[in-house]
């Protein structure tokens, strides 16, 4: 015998062992496609009997007391539907609908419920509740959006950076900018996005991005240069010149080249210049592009100079010599 | 039980010497593989529940809108394609992205793919140059550069002389000049986000992410209008059903779980986002390679650790491109002998990466797994199938045992499979049906009878075509065409 302790009975326990999991895998799947697809049709149904309702109110002026009152008074599965078709169209209207859709959702009692649901045990309810939160931008809830920023849960954390955006103000660009300083895993995206939001419509927002740049976490001064970027604030190219020539970071070299890109004037042409020779690639690429971005008699010795370097991976980019100004 | 007569014949003796020495390394190696293939379902589990995580999180029309993003062009290399070429570049076209380009390189084709390109299109000749840069290298000569009339259609095409895809790659990448490059085929279809989703790991992280993989299926059976997957389905022939299992299992647990490990191997050339500059740097594709993505990607692998480059790959498992699967089993082999062959050509290229602790994990876990599970996989999965077999004929291990272990075996391929299908099933990707399902539980445990011990076949053939040094050439693909299914 090779090997004694491969015995049959090993073997038989090793095989049932095998195949049970195998049935139960099957199981599980035809389990849980069963539940989604029951879920679905049951969602589908309540919506379709939802949304005209949900339409009518949102659209009417004034709104038909019968139906408010029907809306109002909606319960159990249905009432769910009424409310995330009220949420949904809250995204796309202001002035006095949202005010109006808004008001049927505080008196259905939907935020007391998201509020009781922020504090669930399990990350992807609170989730939930944070993001729909955010979209009624009720003030009393800004400070329970801002505290969920540091829950322990990254989904958690980063629908309510993304919530922030409807709470600007020096606090929550703060809240934002200690989620980055933390080391979250929250997509840069959402970030960007959310002090974005916040930098256009308020001012403290705006001047406490702008002490990001100075952060010494690198995170958050990347975030904040590309933010300033995307705000076009020309008044801000110097400083974003300043941080593409000394920071000894290459990501927020990056971000301040790419902000260059959008607010670049003339005197931030050294900086992108030497942005050209950076080690990194992505660098280079930006800082080029930021440079194509400026009038072309402003940029033009300097792209000629880049010509001269012959860096292969600016060339294609480069425009042909007879098309800059005094060749 | 003895049913040819040969105990103590000398063929009894050799069988019984070769299981002497062998069952051990055999038991280490299906014991190593099992161990491995659990890893990588518990990996890949936690990458692809976390990329969901992402999803809800993420807001893409939000993303399509955001001025922040890369800039990114989609390179498709085309040879005979007119079936399909004009539908592939529309659905490109209209993908949901803000700033990307389409360069089209007609790679010398023999049919009317540059035609159907013109006439669709209204090309007229461009000031674009194909501009070979850094290490890069173009070899097919070009015949013309040509661009859409209308600006609002940001499409190059590239007119060059056969030279096969990875050359013809490298011609899109040399006129290329956005800050991302996405390869891409003619007879593939991208869900109108996949763009998008693929992106984001380099939004997050600009610096080190080098290149993103996505998701591949199997578009057979899918509805398409308009260049999107409209619906999901099976196909009717069982060659392509198995394939869709295949490609099931490979990308949802395989390549998510190299990903989360840190060592991703392989980026599907049939969709993967890479930094321009890293391909410069690199060279682009290896055109006297057959497995150019693969080789790609051990070339970024090698670059970045060799300069002790901070860097990632990354697998996203939520952006997905449809692929068109052999139908029928003449290019199905040739298909897979190819991939064997190119498996084979690279990882002897990059042999010295080989458990180097200087690449890290792709040298000490990466290399070694893909040598030994993928490259030797079908040597030994056919030997020891014989092996067994013969020993069971000259009576030198008890039929039941054998049977047992042949059990425990199949087992464990449909567990791994069906596992597959839950990760998926629970990612709420995939619009399936309860009948669709049961055809890939079926196809789970079908594969194992026959299937798996044919591709072992095409493979081996692979293996001893790359031995003797045969040249490469396109994979041809008859093309069924979009508009058809």
């Amino acid at each position: 015998m090779i090997l004694p302790w491969l015995t049959p009975h090993l073997l038989v326990t090793v095989l049932v062992i095998v195949w049970l999991l195998v049935a139960l895998t099957v199981a599980a799947i035809l389990l849980s496609h069963a539940a989604r697809v029951r879920t679905e049709r049951s969602q589908h149904a309540l919506d379709e009997a939802a949304r005209p309702l949900v339409a009518r109110f949102v659209l009417d002026d004034p709104a038909d007391p019968g139906l408010r009152a029907t809306l109002r008074d909606a319960r159990g599965a249905f009432g769910d539907r009424v409310d995330e078709r009220l949420l949904a169209v809250l995204e796309g209207i202001t002035g006095e609908g949202r005010e109006r859709t808004v008001a049927l959702l505080v008196d259905r009692g939907h935020p007391a419920r998201l509020r009781r649901r922020a504090r669930s045990r399990r990350a992807l309810i609170r989730a939930a509740a944070i993001r729909r939160l955010g979209r009624l931008a009720l003030p009393a809830d800004a400070d329970l959006v801002r505290r969920a920023t540091a829950d322990r849960a990254p989904v958690v954390s980063s629908v309510a950076a993304r919530a922030l955006a409807a709470y600007p103000g020096a606090a929550s660009a703060q809240a934002v900018l200690d989620l980055l300083r933390a080391g979250a895993s929250v997509p840069q995206l959402v970030v960007v996005n959310s002090l974005i939001g916040q930098g256009e419509a308020d001012e403290d927002a705006l001047a406490r991005i702008r002490q990001g740049l100075e952060d010494p976490e690198a995170r958050v001064r990347a975030a904040c240069a590309q933010v300033l970027g995307e705000l076009t604030s020309t008044a801000d190219a110097p400083l974003l010149g300043e941080l593409l020539r000394r920071d000894p970071t290459a990501g927020v070299q990056l971000a301040a080249a790419g902000a260059l890109r959008r607010v670049g004037r003339a005197g931030a042409v050294p900086a992108l210049l030497e942005g050209t020779r950076s080690a990194w690639g992505p660098v280079r690429l930006q800082a080029l592009q930021a440079l194509l971005a400026l009038p072309r008699e402003v940029a033009a010795p300097a792209l000629a100079e880049v010509a001269r370097r012959g860096d292969p991976l600016l060339e294609p980019l480069l425009p042909r010599p007879a098309d800059l100004p005094g060749s | 039980m003895d049913v040819l007569e040969l105990t103590g014949t000398w063929v009894d003796d050799a069988v019984r010497a070769v299981l002497l020495w062998t069952a051990i390394p055999s038991l280490l190696y299906f014991l190593a593989i099992a161990v491995q293939q659990g890893v990588l379902v518990l990996m890949g589990w936690i990458d692809v529940r976390a990329s969901s995580a992402r999803r809800d999180v993420l807001d893409l029309a939000e993303t399509a809108t955001a001025p922040v993003s890369m800039s990114l062009t989609v390179v498709m290399a085309a040879y005979n394609e007119s079936a399909v070429i004009a539908e592939s570049v529309r659905s490109v076209l209209a993908l949901d992205y803000p700033d990307h380009e389409v360069v089209v390189v007609n790679d010398g084709s023999t049919d009317d793919t540059l035609e159907v390109l013109r006439r669709t299109y209204d090309l007229v000749p461009s000031d674009r140059e194909v501009r070979p840069a850094g290490s890069l290298q173009v070899r097919g000569a070009v015949r013309g550069v040509l661009e859409a009339r209308d600006p609002a259609v940001p499409l190059v095409v590239v007119d060059t002389e056969n030279s096969g895809r990875a050359d013809a790659s490298n011609a899109g990448l040399a006129v290329s000049a956005k800050d991302l490059v996405v390869f891409f085929d003619a007879d593939s279809v991208l869900d109108a986000d996949a763009l998008l989703l693929a992106v984001q790991p380099f939004l997050d992280d600009p610096l080190r992410v080098v290149c993103t993989g996505g998701n591949i299926r199997a578009v057979n059976g899918c509805r398409v209008v308009a260049g999107r997957v409209v619906e999901e389905g099976m196909p009717r022939p069982w060659l392509a059903r198995l394939q869709v299992v295949e490609y099931l299992r490979a990308f949802s647990l395989g390549r998510a779980g190299w990903s989360r490990l840190g060592a991703l191997m392989l980026v599907s050339g049939a969709f993967g986002v890479y930094r321009r500059d890293m391909l410069l740097e690199v060279g682009g594709f290896d055109a006297d390679t057959i497995g150019e993505d693969f080789e790609l990607t051990m070339s970024l692998h090698r670059w970045c650790r060799r300069r002790r480059r901070a860097y990632r790959l990354v697998f996203v498992a939520e952006p997905t491109c449809w692929t068109e699967v052999p139908e029928s089993r003449a290019v199905l082999r040739r298909q897979r002998s190819r991939w064997h062959r190119g498996l084979w050509e690279v990882l002897w290229k990059h042999r010295g990466m080989l458990l180097n602790p200087r690449y890290g994990r792709i040298g000490m876990i990466g290399l070694p797994s893909f040598w030994l599970f993928e490259l030797m996989a079908p040597l030994f999965e056919l030997v020891g199938l014989a092996l067994i077999l013969l020993a069971m004929a000259v009576g030198a291990i008890d039929p039941v045992l054998a049977l047992t272990a042949l059990g425990i075996s199949l087992g464990v391929g449909i567990l791994v499979t069906v596992l597959a299908m839950l990760v998926e099933e629970g990612a709420r990707r995939r619009r399936t049906t309860v009948a669709d399902l049961g055809v890939m539980v079926l196809c789970a445990v079908v594969e194992n009878l026959g299937y798996r011990q044919l591709t072992a076949v095409w493979r081996l053939q692979g293996w001893w075509q790359a031995l003797r040094g045969s040249t490469a050439s396109w994979g041809e693909m008859t093309r069924t065409g979009f508009a058809t299914r």
